[in-house]
């Protein structure tokens, strides 16, 4: 069930009604069965995975909380990584080693076909592996108790809204908020609602649109040409955004109707000055993953200078090959370590608000072009492929753009969400449409209900988050 | 610090009544801000929702939404009927062949748009037995596809195969790319799926104009109750029952408005010169489309079926052009040479109509550059019954087509079948 189909918006409907007429207890239950409902939706084969590995993380997390000697716990941890890793490793990354053993092993001489398994990948299994694992993590670290509340413990796992894309909600914040009684609050249900009909006209009516302009560049690279190929890239630059932030505005949205909070996962990211800002606002939830569960566990800032740089770069490429598995997505991630490390190594440490509104925008200008310089590889099929754009474009920025009119009108409304988010920079809403007279907040919300209706892209798109 | 739960001596104790009270006064607030907030949901989007299910009556009164199974049972009770989406979707494939399942007619027309003019009353007493199925079939894929989905039982004896010349061109088909067209359209009726509905709707919103238009021909003074779908209420056309394309055409009354129908002489060049589609630059007729053409109609044969090849004709213009342009021209040649000999080794007659002139007709007798229309077709029927074994096989055509070609009221689009 996807969020772009009706039968979400009636789903939704259904499960919001009904939640607010039951107890914490039987609202729990619902959260469960609604969720479980959603994802089995797609492929009821998938829920049996993950009721298994996140079952597994409630044993373990219960048993750790029991046992006093950290040896134990570190076994019992053990498990817990093993089972998430593993289930993760075989459904996403198996093939992609198995060909690269091949291939190390007929540079050696040796001759050898790789083993191909005919398995597809379980939808969100990045983003549910990896909540579960902050929880055990947390647990073992004795940041938290276990939840004895089985329900609880699903509702945190599997809340429909976060469940296949994320924002990635660690244990600590989500999980307490089942454990609460709640309450419907009208403000938060008419803030989830209008961020839900944000998301819907970024997905739907920015990334959608995008995405044929994108696809024909970047389908038929050889006869692409340079303009083409820079234009496809800007406009991918804007399509992952709107795609992304647009589900995760429909997840947030969704999750408000509820009374419940996800963890915020983007922050203007094209207005970054730096990597390392670009990553403070980029996929939040993500690189607090990895921050708090990879880059802490490595030694964080407490070691030294050389190490933490090492660090950084095992963060980006692990992060990276997050994404999935192919060498573009690694590459990817290297050439952001790369930038994030240069950075760290070069730039003053002067905050953004000291250098001038001019310094400000070249840096915000050369740091977004660096980040589309990497979405080049993210987005091309093969390395090949990914190096082709890069000396066609970089051969021929003197040929002419000539875009036509309807890219033209693309890539003025991907400006336009920059504007928006320019105005909404130092805020927290662009314009506080809840202040407004109501006849004008009801008329500017028909504005864009109707602008989803009539300018969607109709054909299924899957959210791009889908895939990793 | 304090645990939960422990006591506190000399701490304040509170009022249990008093919490209780809270929190019940706190379940009412949330109640009636829950019933406030459903209510203002409602408002919101109550004339939405109306405008919706407006829409989606006036597509249902037009006839735009209905399925193709109650489109059929329709026609099949008012013969007159004529069925063309505009908004839906075109569902050609999929409401032709569920009349080819449900008919299971003995003459079956195959081809593309150029073939969808041979109506049934051409064929006299077999008029029963007959079908257009011109506009299913876009590609020898879309032909093979065709007949491996089609059941033995409803097999036709014989098929005319209107064979559009750039099925056969490599270069054409690498441009169009995937070739799966029937495959995928065939399985799809819109009237059963939301997004076409949100299309529909959508297409409405963007050209408001469009809806007015709707509105005035589904439930204006001029509306045709014979007219199924949009398409067929704003312009009067739409497939008989017999498969047929019905057409309004205004009949030129002059020589010059006759020429000023079809495309400039100087446009046609351009266009082939240019090689736009579907004059697709090409050196050589593809021998792999010919090994597949010689596939599919082996394949019928081996079925029973006795296939009718047939070259629809171009204009003369279109035809003066391409067998002297630099990357048409052998191309052009070979499809004359190998086609119909293809055709000749299997058995099979195949008719080459280059231009209405082989005929001796004239382009007054195509509709547009490539397109003919009916009383060419009935020409190129009487054509086909020169040769005896297909006499044989449409025994009334030609004493149809000798009253219709010389009635006063048949001119070089329309022909006056009202006898047969």
């Amino acid at each position: 069930m996807s969020f772009t189909s009706p039968v979400y918006l009636i789903f939704l409907a259904i499960v919001w009604l009904l939640y607010w007429q039951l107890n914490r207890r039987g609202q729990n239950i619902l959260i469960v069965c609604a969720s479980f409902t959603f994802y089995g939706w797609w492929d009821w084969r998938f829920l049996a995975l993950l009721i298994t590995t996140t079952g597994i993380d409630y044993a373990v997390a219960l048993v750790m909380g029991h046992e006093q000697d950290r040896r134990h716990r570190q076994r019992w941890l053990l498990v817990s990584l093993v089972s998430n890793l593993g289930a993760l490793g075989f459904f996403k990354y198996f093939n992609f080693f198995s060909v690269q053993l091949a291939h190390l092993l007929t540079t050696f001489g040796l001759n050898a076909d790789p083993i191909l398994l005919r398995v597809i990948l379980p939808l969100g299994i990045s983003f549910y592996t990896f909540q579960a694992l902050s929880y055990t993590i947390d647990v073992y670290r004795g940041r938290m108790q276990p939840v004895r509340d089985v329900v609880q413990y699903f509702c945190f796992i599997s809340f429909f809204p976060h469940l296949v894309a994320g924002p990635i909600n660690f244990a600590k914040d989500l999980l307490q908020q089942f454990k609460q009684e709640r309450r419907f609050d009208q403000n938060e249900a008419a803030e989830g609602a209008r961020q839900i009909l944000f998301g819907y006209f970024k997905k739907m009516v920015v990334a959608d649109n995008l995405a044929p302009l994108v696809n024909a560049a970047y389908g038929n690279i050889t006869h692409a040409t340079a303009g083409q190929l820079l234009l496809a890239t800007y406009g991918f630059a804007f399509q992952i955004y709107c795609d992304f932030s647009g589900y995760t505005d429909i997840a947030i949205g969704s999750a408000k109707l509820f009374n419940l909070h996800l963890m915020r996962n983007f922050a203007d990211p094209y207005f970054a000055q730096s990597i390392p800002d670009f990553w403070r606002r980029w996929h939040i939830s993500l690189s607090t993953w990895f921050r708090e569960y990879v880059y802490i566990s490595l030694g964080g800032n407490r070691v030294g200078k050389s190490r933490q740089a090492f660090n950084i770069a095992i963060v980006f490429l692990l992060s990276g090959l997050w994404h999935g598995a192919n060498w573009t997505f690694v590459v990817w991630g290297a050439l952001h370590g790369f930038f994030y490390l240069c950075s760290w190594f070069l730039l003053p440490r002067a905050s953004d608000e000291e250098s001038s509104g001019f310094i400000q925008i070249i840096r915000i200008l050369f740091t977004f072009h660096l980040v589309c310089f990497a979405w080049i590889f993210f987005r091309a099929p093969s390395l090949g492929d990914a190096w082709m754009v890069v000396t066609k474009i970089s051969s021929g920025l003197m040929i002419h753009l000539s875009p036509s009119a309807v890219q033209i009108k693309l890539l003025l409304l991907a400006l336009a969400v920059c504007l928006f988010e320019w105005i909404s920079r130092r805020r927290v809403l662009a314009f506080n449409v809840a202040r407004w007279h109501p006849f004008a907040r009801w008329a500017f919300y028909y504005g864009i209900v109707l602008i989803v209706i009539a300018y969607a892209n109709l054909h299924y798109v899957p959210f791009i988050y889908f895939d990793f | 610090m304090r645990k939960p739960g422990e006591l506190i001596i000399g701490g304040e104790v509170p009022d249990a009544r008093a919490t209780s009270e809270s929190r019940l006064q706190d379940r009412c607030e949330s109640r009636s801000g829950f019933l406030a907030f459903v209510a203002r949901s409602a408002v919101f989007f109550t004339p939405l929702l109306l405008g919706i299910v407006m829409i989606e009556a006036l597509l249902w009164q037009a006839g735009e939404t209905w399925p193709l199974p109650q489109v059929i049972q329709f026609q099949e009770k008012h013969p007159h009927s004529f069925f063309d989406r505009l908004v839906i979707d075109q569902a050609t494939q999929r409401y032709k062949y569920l009349q080819v399942l449900r008919r299971r007619p003995q003459i079956l027309v195959l081809g593309s748009s150029r073939m969808r003019q041979f109506r049934a009353e051409m064929f006299g007493r077999q008029a029963a037995v007959f079908y257009n199925g011109g506009g299913m079939i876009h590609s020898l894929e879309d032909l093979r596809d065709f007949f491996d989905r089609l059941p033995p039982e409803a097999t036709p004896k014989t098929v005319i195969l209107g064979l559009d010349f750039w099925w056969l061109n490599g270069d054409e088909k690498k441009l169009i790319g995937a070739s799966d067209f029937f495959r995928v359209t065939v399985e799809t009726d819109g009237a059963l799926k939301w997004q076409a509905h949100a299309n529909a709707i959508a297409g409405f919103l963007r050209q408001p104009v469009s809806l007015l238009q709707a509105i005035r021909t589904t439930f204006g003074t001029k509306r045709d109750p014979n007219a199924i779908g949009l398409q067929a209420r704003l312009q009067r056309q739409g497939f008989r029952l017999d498969g047929s394309k019905r057409i309004d055409l205004e009949i030129p009354s002059t020589p010059d408005e006759w020429r000023e129908r079809l495309p400039s002489d100087e446009f046609l060049r351009r266009e082939i010169l240019d090689g736009h589609s579907p004059f697709t630059l090409t050196n050589e007729l593809s021998p792999a489309l010919l090994e597949r053409l010689r596939g599919v109609v082996s394949k019928m044969q081996k079925r029973g079926v006795f296939v009718i090849g047939y070259n629809p004709p171009i204009v003369g213009q279109s035809a003066r052009v391409l067998p002297t342009a630099p990357h048409q021209k052998d191309f052009w040649r070979e499809y004359h040479e190998q086609v119909p000999e293809l055709f000749h080794q299997i058995g099979l007659p195949f008719f080459d109509i280059v231009t209405p002139q082989q005929l001796g007709l004239d382009d007054r007798y195509m509709r547009d550059w490539c397109h003919t229309h009916d009383t060419f077709d009935l020409n190129v029927l009487q054509h086909f019954c020169d040769d005896p074994k297909i006499r044989a096989l449409f025994p009334d055509v030609p004493a149809v087509a000798k009253r219709a070609l010389s009635s006063p009221r048949t001119n070089p689009l329309y022909l006056d079948l009202t006898d047969q």
